[in-house]
């Protein structure tokens, strides 16, 4: 049972979210050293209102772990799960433990030495917060788990049947709808990074003698960010909408709809630079910069989808790229002419690879 | 005529199917083959959604020279369909009835034969597999088409159903002169439908019986 359970979602968990996992080794682990995230535990032992921040990041992180365990379950081609049932409910529920604790791991490695700081330093009450969370994530998980398991046929929800549905769903918010009904926690936890990265570079702005190249790079940032949320994009439409290739539409018409589809995404940086961009640089430049982020996104998926695919070495490619891409913007060169470039790229790309995409 | 030429097609290096040279006329035509011979990849493949080496076009319009005016011909329904289950029905054949040059009304009229604007505004999540496998089977008679795919398009679905898409299938045939590839487990009644050739697909390739 628990190899099932780790083929089908923990594998499977780790598979899909390869690059947020890589993108917080990186943000973790590229800015601060070693010592310096012993002197955070630390800090964090010595404060319970900073260990609680950590616990609340742990929670964040769990909460999203479980929703995905919970959604797998309830996918199509997971419906064999249901012979769960069969098992006798204390192995059933032990594998359910093992495994959420085998989805929490990105967390609970990093609690580990935590624990071990706290018990050398005789801090109980930390060691009892720190145990006591992540044993709870885990039981927790495990409970919603068994809990689903056993009701796998009431899974109608009368609310949404009356809510929602008097209006026509344009096939451009197929996939918002998506993000915002299946995939929530992985949309705020993105919309959360990407609204800290840009509101950062806003705030830095003005604090000494920068330029508007600052904020290009955190809209690269903001950009590159998304790449989860992009490569489900693509995802959700092989698995749902395998038909569109047999739709009659021009490849400038799926353009413009990915486009679209994008720009909604992206709606919440644009309010975040709406309300924080430096006044300084202008409303022209504020546009230049949304525009710059808009096709960083739009190549990203372009290049995610149907060149990188699943394979590692594409996605090598893409860090290196965002790196370049980073240094060029240090050269000066302006963010529209990245945008062109980027937009005039996807377009080829899409011309090139829509129907040999399999 | 669906004309297929030097076709080939492989999973990971694998040859599923390869088909030197079939012509197909206009018709009815039932595909046969064992679970796993390669129909629905066949069927795919003709419909456009999946690559593949060769050509295939439908009166001399070429699948990969002119991608946008083949597709308008050439209809498909899958044989298990699967949609967002927050999506609804009408969302889904909204939009293809869109993409396919359909009115409205002709999907309207299309969905009323099966009764399917009863639940078509309920997400599909609440659909039952027969209502899902409604929802696919309009979603191939929107549009113009001349040719249309429908993969398995009698599984799940009751008696009376089963009775109107044969209905639809005629009519089609007869009144718009649109030709079907049919896939089936279960035999067709004959006196339901003209059936003009028998295909089988076996031993990766296809051939008629």
């Amino acid at each position: 049972m628990i190899r099932i359970l780790y083929l089908t979602i923990v594998k499977e968990y780790y598979r899909q979210n390869a690059i947020f996992i890589f993108a917080v080794m990186m943000f973790a682990f590229g800015f601060l050293r070693a010592t310096e995230h012993l002197a955070l535990m630390n800090q964090a032992l010595g404060s319970l209102s900073v260990l609680l921040a950590f616990c609340l990041v742990w929670v964040l992180h769990g909460a999203k772990v479980i929703s995905f365990a919970v959604r797998a379950l309830t996918l199509r081609q997971n419906e064999f799960l249901y012979h769960l049932l069969a098992f006798p409910a204390y192995p059933r529920f032990r594998a359910f433990l093992v495994m959420i604790f085998a989805l929490i791991q990105l967390t609970f490695l990093y609690a580990l030495p935590m624990m071990a700081l706290a018990f050398e330093y005789r801090e109980w009450l930390s060691l009892g917060v720190i145990v006591g969370v992540n044993g709870l994530l885990v039981l927790t998980g495990a409970l919603i788990l068994e809990w689903k398991i056993r009701r796998f046929n009431s899974s109608q929800n009368v609310a949404r049947k009356y809510f929602g549905l008097r209006f026509r769903t344009p096939r451009v918010l197929f996939y918002p709808r998506y993000l915002l009904v299946r995939q929530t926690v992985l949309f705020l936890i993105t919309k959360g990074f990407t609204a800290l990265v840009l509101m950062g570079v806003c705030f830095l702005f003005p604090t000494d003698e920068y330029d508007a190249r600052l904020i290009s790079l955190g809209c690269l940032l903001a950009g590159f960010g998304q790449s989860v949320i992009l490569q489900h994009l693509h995802f959700f439409e092989r698995i749902y909408f395998d038909t569109y290739r047999n739709m009659p539409l021009s490849v400038l018409e799926w353009f413009g709809g990915y486009v679209l589809t994008l720009g909604v995404i992206i709606l919440p940086e644009a309010v975040v630079l709406a309300r924080n961009f430096p006044m300084a640089l202008g409303v022209g430049e504020g546009l230049v910069q949304f525009f710059f982020l808009w096709s960083v996104t739009v190549f990203l998926f372009h290049y995610q989808a149907f060149i990188a695919g699943d394979k590692e070495a594409g996605f090598q490619v893409l860090f290196f790229s965002g790196l370049g891409l980073a240094i060029l913007i240090m050269f000066k060169i302006p963010a529209w002419v990245f945008s062109g470039v980027g937009l005039i790229l996807s377009y080829l790309i899409l011309k090139k690879r829509f129907y040999a995409v399999e | 005529m669906l004309k297929i030429q030097n076709f080939t097609k492989s999973y990971s290096g694998k040859k599923i199917l390869a088909v030197e040279e079939l012509l197909i006329p206009p018709g009815i035509h039932w595909v046969k083959g064992t679970n796993g011979s390669g129909k629905s990849t066949f069927f795919r493949s003709v419909a456009g959604i999946v690559p593949f080496e060769g050509q295939i076009s439908w009166k001399d319009i070429d699948q990969k020279e002119q991608p946008v005016a083949y597709r308008l011909r050439v209809n498909m329904s899958e044989a298990e369909p699967l949609y967002p289950e927050f999506l609804s029905g009408y969302d889904i054949l909204s939009f293809i009835a869109r993409a396919k040059r359909g009115s409205a009304e002709e999907l309207l009229s299309l969905a009323e034969r099966l009764d399917v604007p009863a639940y078509w505004k309920n997400p599909c999540g609440t659909y039952s597999s027969g209502m899902l496998k409604k929802v696919a089977v309009i979603s191939a008679f929107v549009g113009t088409p001349g040719l249309i795919i429908l993969d398995e398009p009698l599984i799940t679905l009751d008696r009376e159903s089963i009775d109107l898409i044969y209905g639809m299938i005629r009519e089609f045939h007869e009144k718009n002169g649109v030709s079907f590839l049919l896939s089936s487990h279960q035999d067709f009644v004959p006196e339901q439908l003209p059936l003009a050739h028998t295909y089988q697909v076996e031993n990766q390739t296809i051939f008629r019986v």
